[in-house]
């Protein structure tokens, strides 16, 4: 309405210029850009006399004036206003170009809010945006790694440096125990897989399914946050909900936009690991310390029972070899993409078609993720009132895997592989006479498992292939100005091909196969359909109302099978036929196997279902009281009949308290305050959690040749849905002529029935079951700044955003289960009620004794004692951060900019688990220098204890070398300077060049002994993943990289 | 205004209508889910072969490990913490190998009570075939708790009245928890379901249960309570059965596997597990994955032991038995060569020889049919090659000397089959002075400790730890 008489506005505006133009006038003309000197298309040129034009596509402008001087507004959506006086002589042509500055405050912004769009100032829930700006700006193995730091109360955890790993999300904390606690996300409105576990936990990694995406497609990104926002999203929303929304094409014309980046990447920290000389001192010392005379044994080299000149030979002969197993195991990576993208559109069209090529080394020898993508997003206006969006999405993400972590490879750097092991041997060959006639270099694989070997492409293939196609659809038709009907529909299909191949000299254990190859594929299609209608039902000047109605299905379903073939020459991407063989005899049973097709094995298909209706009602009053109320119930296969449906209704409120006459501030230009309440929900637990499940077995493992049967899981026919309760409050401030903006809010999260995959005691002869028993509060404080710090008029430009989130996590409740009824995997990690989730559960550690070195504990009575009892564990610390911030600053002078992007966490502890055997008991690991800060006499202040090989020294018991004690546990509170990024840009006729170059990850600042205080494991599910985002286990470190890139837009 | 309320109304309807469509019915389609897994009297048959199945993989070395641990047979577990945890009596709750076997004692309870269970649910089956199901899976039960009462808690005849703990008696399928019974209680289930066993098992029964192994399963409880007529009586009747013989081994290599015959059931077997080469089905794996001697094995044998072994077998030369040990002093090692280059024998878990001994002891602590007793001590003697009169009991000798050569021999025949730790606990409560490796034989530890999983809900009562050494 405001659009069609801004446009008859400046229709009739440019009429009466024609007409002035016979008299005397000049010309007026121009360019508008932003402060980076991009063209701002369409943007607004007003005067004072009420002439006005729009900006074409390049952002220029032309207005004849009559001569005099006028004052000239510009005005572009999502940015200031700027007003310029400027004098017109007759019969000239006067040029005038400005660049407007972002507005902070952005009252007008479009937000998208779930199914559908409002105005930021009308939206009463707390949402937080980023634009496709700051998602390239750093350059992540995945694109969601780069929402760190950029929005109040979400905390992103980056995995690690290797290629494709994920990252972990909290929305305002963390509520759930047992099922998924990442945030829902929503690609051009279609809720996409989003399975860590589809491919299990192998070589100490997660499968990424965001992995695949191409950042370079988002436009912008949406996080639902509260109740209000997230109620529509209602059984999902509990969380937090991520709305991704993809490049459109342009109103008209054709731009081209096209970039180019090459770089390198490192790890950003090195392990202190002991060299040959420094590892065999620490063991000696540990043997005399428990009592041995001579030379210490050492593993793979001698025993502890041999004679004491066969060690020391063995010692000397160790002596001789030092090898950097680090340094072996990685390289500078090199780190290539290029992008290219087409908008397009005419009067009742648009188009956007991106292709985009990324290989991403990584630091670790052997790893890479390739990703190609092309996308299509065409919009169709064929009628008034009709529109149709299709968005089409291919990519492929080729993730050339190597081990890490327990598994192997950079893992094994800084664990089982010993300094003085070397990766090969020399072999002596003899002529038929009995002579040398030649010593070859070979692998050393006789003493020992040698991690090297399996980073050499002749030995192993290790590689998966994920297709990912999203194809979505939005039919838009208003019979009426007052009635919106939206059908959508769409598909997310993932297929996942790995190839595990491994060659002779890998396969060297195997009976059966010389080489063998384990080959998988896993089909995860996602159907989504729905509808929702919108009646504005009231619209006047001084109220609106309007009600929205919707329903939607979706289901996901994930099927495949794997296979083990021997004696082949290299994995299926090599050699194609293997796949297309492995095929048909899958798909025929009736086919006679080969003897090279060791097995085919199905998984289980466990397709789940979800069904909503949702409801939101809108109501506004003088444009500056705003009500929404949501409600939504939804339908989920993943629970029992008795309680299948769950409801989430919302209602939150929005004043305007600037727009009220009363109102008069200099200072704050804009002040709005905000409250909602509401529920919402979280299935996100694996679709067979209800069913009573039997197992059988027909062939292969039967007893006597009969048939078995037999229970595998109890099931819970009553379990529903895990339920929060948001309560939030905020205010948004504009302030200095909404140069500043400040968002500042309070939260409050009760989660209850919250899901909990609770281990059953030995007794019942089930393993566990899923019910609904715990309760999780999260409580917090958030704000959110953007400040302009200079006049838009400067020629420095300065602008700071900064976030920060205050986060209170207690687990109210485990329903009577004890703390180790629910666990994080192998982590130490506990449910313990009164504390955080992700609690360590550990023994407390005291001191070191001076006189006798050994380790000093704290009892359950919180006395000191040497006596390690694991009935002493107590909640220690845990692994989430009570505080966690971002800040951006950015600067530009004329063509110059310059950005640096900080962000902290504060108050989470690392449990370093891997260190109870670097800087614990002397194993057959390599350990940490750190351990020279041990006991050594009496008298000594020592961090670590007396060096052992005898865990019984540490009072552990006998037989459990596993030191669970807080001494391995350590602060993880650190600033990091997560990007520094140098830009300078250059106009080029209608379009622009950038020539940027940027670093990540440049520096960390913490007191963190270990490797990188922002780590995230590799985990065996998805309570292992909420309960053990601070545990290390040989994780690999962050990557830093330099990254050299240039972006021309035509 | 009407209009845009109906179209409102019908618009909501039909989206009201999502939820409830049948969309939200997705029974997995390859998940076998408990309504369609018993459905005929096949399926309870495969449900009931099942409980065998897991009796016959903890029954495969690991139980007989964990109990010869806690005997004085062996020397302490060269490298495995958590055997090595077993045999100072020290486990915990995290001993791993202690634990996971406390759970599998459990999976056959379960199946079995799922198995009654299921006869309320399943129609068309005879009665005779129910009652043969039943006490099948009576045996079965009794066999597992009797199996883990020895192991997780202090024996019979610990307390007066037997009420110090036991272990939790689940005996019907939930997934409620249960504290634990006492010890007393668990006895008189375990008698209850054998009294059901005997009642309705049949004679024969290919490689199940029989009436006979549930006889010689009581006979043995009946033999650990004191109770030595009934013990007595027990096994004569399964002796008198005619059904089986003394294996009588014809070579070195048959004496070395007497009763771990390979393809074949040995004739002494009252029950037992099998394995199946055929499919590559071996069931004693842990037998030589513990004990096998080619390759530095984890269990050595104590050289007390094998000391004693020397001594008492006098005629040693002529004690085919004899080839069981090697004596490896290069190593430093007694192994125990039962066990080696065996694969896929099957089991005998209840045997002939059993029976003989335990018959022959209790007519010595009887007093009564003293020449009975000789002459199954003799016979056995006799099958390991001992022929010199020498070296077998004299026809007149006294009660004592027949319950001291049936221990003899008992722990001889037996050896690395872990049934010797309960005859030591036994002769404890009947007050003898009895010391395991210099340990009361009823000090804490001797009651391994349970899962940390039975620590999930509040108020398990876990044993004490240690207090052994």
């Amino acid at each position: 309405m405001n659009a069609s008489l801004k446009h008859l506005a400046l229709l009739a505006t440019g009429w009466f210029a024609c007409v002035a133009s016979a008299l005397a006038t000049g010309t007026l003309t121009g360019r508008v850009s932003d402060v980076h000197g991009q063209p701002l298309p369409s943007a607004t040129v007003t005067t004072d006399d009420g002439k006005g034009a729009f900006a074409d596509m390049d952002g220029n402008y032309t207005l004849t004036l009559a001569a005099g001087e006028h004052r000239v507004t510009f005005s572009f959506i999502g940015y200031l206003s700027k007003t310029e006086t400027v004098a017109v002589r007759e019969g000239e042509t006067t040029t005038l170009n400005v660049r407007l500055t972002e507005d902070a405050v952005m009252l007008n912004e479009s937000v998208v809010v779930g199914y559908g769009v409002q105005r930021k100032k009308e939206v009463t829930g707390a949402i937080s945006t980023i634009n496709s700006k700051e998602i390239t700006a750093v350059r992540t193995p995945s694109f969601e790694a780069a929402l760190q730091g950029q929005a109040a109360g979400v905390q992103v955890t980056q995995g690690s440096g290797m290629a494709g790993s994920g990252s972990i999300i909290r929305v305002r904390g963390l509520s759930s125990i047992s099922a998924g606690g990442d945030p829902l996300y929503v690609i051009d409105g279609i809720p996409i897989t989003q399975d860590y576990f589809l491919g299990g936990n192998q070589g100490a990694m997660n499968r990424n399914p965001l992995a695949s995406l191409n950042p370079n497609d988002i436009a912008d990104i949406q996080i639902l946050k509260d109740a209000a926002a997230t109620g529509i999203y209602g059984s999902r929303g509990a969380n937090g909900v991520i709305l991704i929304t993809t490049k459109r094409g342009t109103k008209q014309g054709v731009k081209v936009s096209y970039s180019s980046s090459l770089g390198y990447g490192e790890p950003s920290s090195r392990p202190n690991m002991m060299t040959t000389e420094e590892y065999l001192t620490i063991r000696q010392e540990a043997w005399e310390n428990d009592g041995g005379t001579g030379y210490v044994w050492l593993p793979y080299m001698s025993t502890a029972n041999d004679s004491p000149e066969a060690r020391r030979l063995a010692y000397e002969e160790a002596l001789k070899t030092n090898t950097d197993w680090f340094d072996l195991m990685t390289r500078r990576a090199q780190k290539t993409q290029q992008n290219i993208s087409f908008r397009s559109g005419g009067k009742w069209w648009s188009m956007y078609n991106g292709l985009s090529y990324d290989k991403n080394e990584s630091y670790a020898v052997g790893n890479s993720y390739t990703r190609t993508t092309l996308r299509t997003n065409l919009t169709l206006k064929p009628l008034d009132g009709l529109q149709l969006d299709v968005q089409a999405n291919t990519s492929k993400g080729v993730n050339q895997r190597v081990d890490g972590g327990w598994s192997g490879g950079i893992g094994a750097s800084m664990s089982t592989a010993l300094p003085y092991m070397s990766p090969y041997v020399l072999d002596t060959l003899f002529d038929d006479d009995g002579n040398v006639s030649e010593v070859v270099r070979d692998y050393e694989l006789n003493r020992w498992w040698n991690p090297y070997v399996s980073l050499v492409s002749q030995n192993r293939l290790w590689r998966e292939t994920e297709t990912r196609n999203f194809l979505t659809g939005q039919l838009t038709y208003s019979p009426t100005s007052r009635v919106d009907v939206v059908l959508t529909g769409g598909m997310d299909q993932s297929i996942m091909v790995e190839d595990n191949w491994r060659g002779e000299v890998l396969n060297q254990n195997d009976v059966n196969a010389d080489t063998r190859l384990n080959w998988s594929e896993r089909i995860s299609p996602n159907y989504n359909f729905g509808g929702n209608v919108t009646f504005r039902l009231q619209d006047t000047d001084t109220s609106s109302m309007s009600l929205m109605v919707g329903g939607e299905a979706q289901k996901f379903a994930s099927s495949g099978y794997w296979s083990s073939v021997r004696n082949v020459a290299g994995p299926s991407y090599l050699y194609p036929e293997l796949r297309d063989s492995i095929d048909m005899y899958y798909n025929d049973e009736a086919l006679m196997r080969p003897n090279w097709i060791e097995g085919i094995n199905p998984w289980v298909d466990i397709p789940t279902t979800f069904a909503s209706t949702f409801a939101r009602f809108n109501y506004t009053l003088h444009d500056r009281y705003f009500l929404q109320a949501t409600a939504r119930v939804d339908g989920s296969s993943k629970f029992g009949r008795n309680y299948r449906y769950g409801f989430f209704p919302s209602l939150s409120l929005g004043w305007v308290v600037s727009d009220e006459d009363w109102f008069a501030s200099k200072t704050i230009s804009f002040l709005k305050v905000r409250s909602s309440w509401g529920r919402t929900g979280n299935s996100n637990i694996s679709g067979d959690a209800q069913w009573e499940r039997y197992a059988d077995q027909t062939v292969g493992a039967t007893y006597a040749g009969d048939t078995i049967i037999y229970p595998m899981t109890p099931g819970n026919p009553n379990l529903r849905w895990e339920t929060v309760q948001t309560i939030d409050a905020s205010v948004e401030m504009g302030l200095l002529d909404d140069r500043l903006s400040v968002e500042a809010g309070v939260y409050n999260k009760m989660a209850s029935d919250v899901l909990m995959n609770s281990g059953l005691p030995s007794h019942t002869g089930w393993g566990s079951r899923y019910i609904n028993a715990g309760e999780v509060l999260n409580r917090g404080v958030e704000l959110a700044i953007t400040s302009n710090n200079l006049s838009a008029s400067r020629e420095v430009q300065w602008k700071t955003t900064g976030n920060y989130n205050y986060n209170y996590n207690e687990l109210v409740s485990t329903g009577g289960y004890t703390p180790d009824a629910i666990s994080g995997g192998t982590n130490d990690s506990r449910a313990v009620p009164g504390a955080p989730l992700t609690t360590y559960f550990l023994v407390p550690f005291s001191h070191v004794d001076a006189e006798t070195g050994l380790p000093v504990y704290i009892d359950i009575n919180g006395n000191e004692t040497f006596e390690y009892n694991l009935e002493d564990r107590q909640a220690v610390g845990d692994g989430l951060p009570d505080h966690i911030a971002g800040l951006t600053n950015e600067v530009r002078y004329k063509n110059w900019s310059l950005s640096a992007l900080f962000t902290a966490s504060i108050g989470a502890k690392i449990w370093d688990s891997s260190a109870k055997r670097q800087l614990g008991v002397v194993t057959d690991w390599n350990m940490r220098t750190e351990l020279f800060d041990r006991w050594r006499q009496p008298g000594d202040d020592a961090m670590f204890p007396r060096l052992t090989l005898d865990e019984t020294t540490y009072g552990l018991p006998n037989g459990f070398p596993w030191w669970n004690t807080s001494l391995f546990m350590y602060d993880a509170s650190y600033l990091r300077l997560r990007n520094l990024n140098l830009a300078y840009n250059v106009p080029v006729g209608a379009g622009d060049i950038t020539f940027r170059i940027s670093g990540n990850n440049l520096f960390a600042l913490t007191n963190f002994i270990g490797l990188d205080p922002e780590l995230v494991r590799d985990f065996e599910n998805a309570q292992d993943r909420n309960f053990s985002g601070g545990a290390n286990y040989l994780t690999a470190p962050q990557e830093r990289s330099i990254i050299f890139s240039i972006n021309a837009n035509f | 205004m009407n209009t845009r309320f109906l179209t409102l109304a019908l618009v909501g309807l039909a989206f009201l209508s999502l939820p409830s469509c049948t969309w939200l019915d997705t029974a997995p389609d390859d998940l076998v889910l408990a309504d369609d897994a018993l459905e005929t009297e096949e399926d309870l048959q495969a449900l009931l072969v099942s409980c065998y199945d897991v009796l016959a993989n903890i029954y495969d070395g690991d139980v007989q490990l964990i109990n010869e641990l806690r005997a004085d047979n062996t020397a302490e577990p060269r490298s495995n913490g958590d055997l090595q945890a077993i045999y100072a009596r020290e486990t915990i709750r995290w001993n791993s190998y202690v634990g996971g076997m406390n759970s599998e004692f459990y999976y056959p309870v379960l199946r079995v009570n799922a198995l009654f269970d299921a006869f309320n649910i399943v129609e068309g089956i005879s009665e005779a075939t129910v009652n043969r199901m039943r006490a099948e899976g009576s045996f079965i039960r009794a066999f597992c708790f009797w199996g883990a009462v020895k192991i997780w808690a202090q024996p019979y005849g610990y307390t007066a009245d037997n009420a110090h703990p036991g272990i939790p008696l689940p005996t019907y399928f939930t997934d409620e928890t249960f504290p634990r019974a006492s010890v007393a209680e668990v006895y008189a289930q375990i008698e209850a379901d054998l009294a059901v066993a005997m009642a309705f098992l049949p004679e024969e029964n290919g490689v199940f249960a029989t009436k006979d192994a549930a006889k010689a399963l009581l006979a043995q409880i009946k033999f650990l309570q004191l109770d030595f007529q009934s013990a007595a009586d027990l096994a004569t009747e399964v002796i008198n059965s005619g059904r089986y013989a003394l294996e009588t081994p014809d070579s070195t290599e048959a004496y070395l596997h007497m009763r771990l015959p390979v393809g074949s059931i040995s004739p002494e077997t009252i029950f037992g597990t099998v394995s199946n080469p055929a499919i590559s089905d071996n069931r004693a794996d842990k037998f030589s994955d513990w004990w096998m001697p080619t390759t530095n094995p984890e269990i050595t044998l104590d050289p007390a032991l094998y000391q004693w072994f020397q001594q008492i077998a006098e005629g040693s030369a002529e004690d085919a038995r004899a080839s069981w040990l090697e004596n490896r002093p290069a190593e430093g090692q007694l192994w125990l060569k039962r066990f080696a280059e065996h694969d896929y024998f099957n089991v005998s878990l209840i045997h002939l020889t059993q029976m003989m001994l335990i018959r022959a002891e209790c007519y010595g602590e009887l007093g009564t049919n003293l020449d009975q007793a000789i002459a199954d001590i003799n016979a056995i003697r006799q099958r390991a090659g001992i022929a010199s009169e020498v070296y077998l009991l004299d026809a007149g000798s006294s009660a004592e000397d027949v319950i001291q050569a049936a221990r003899n021999e008992y722990r001889k025949e037996t050896l690395g089959m872990g049934l010797w730790v309960e005859q030591l606990q036994r002769r404890g409560t009947m007050g003898e002075d009895i010391t395991i490796r210099n340990a009361p034989w009823d000090c804490p530890g001797m009651a391994l400790q349970f899962s940390s999983s039975e620590g999930n809900v509040e108020g398990f009562e876990f044993n004490e730890v240690g207090g052994c050494n």
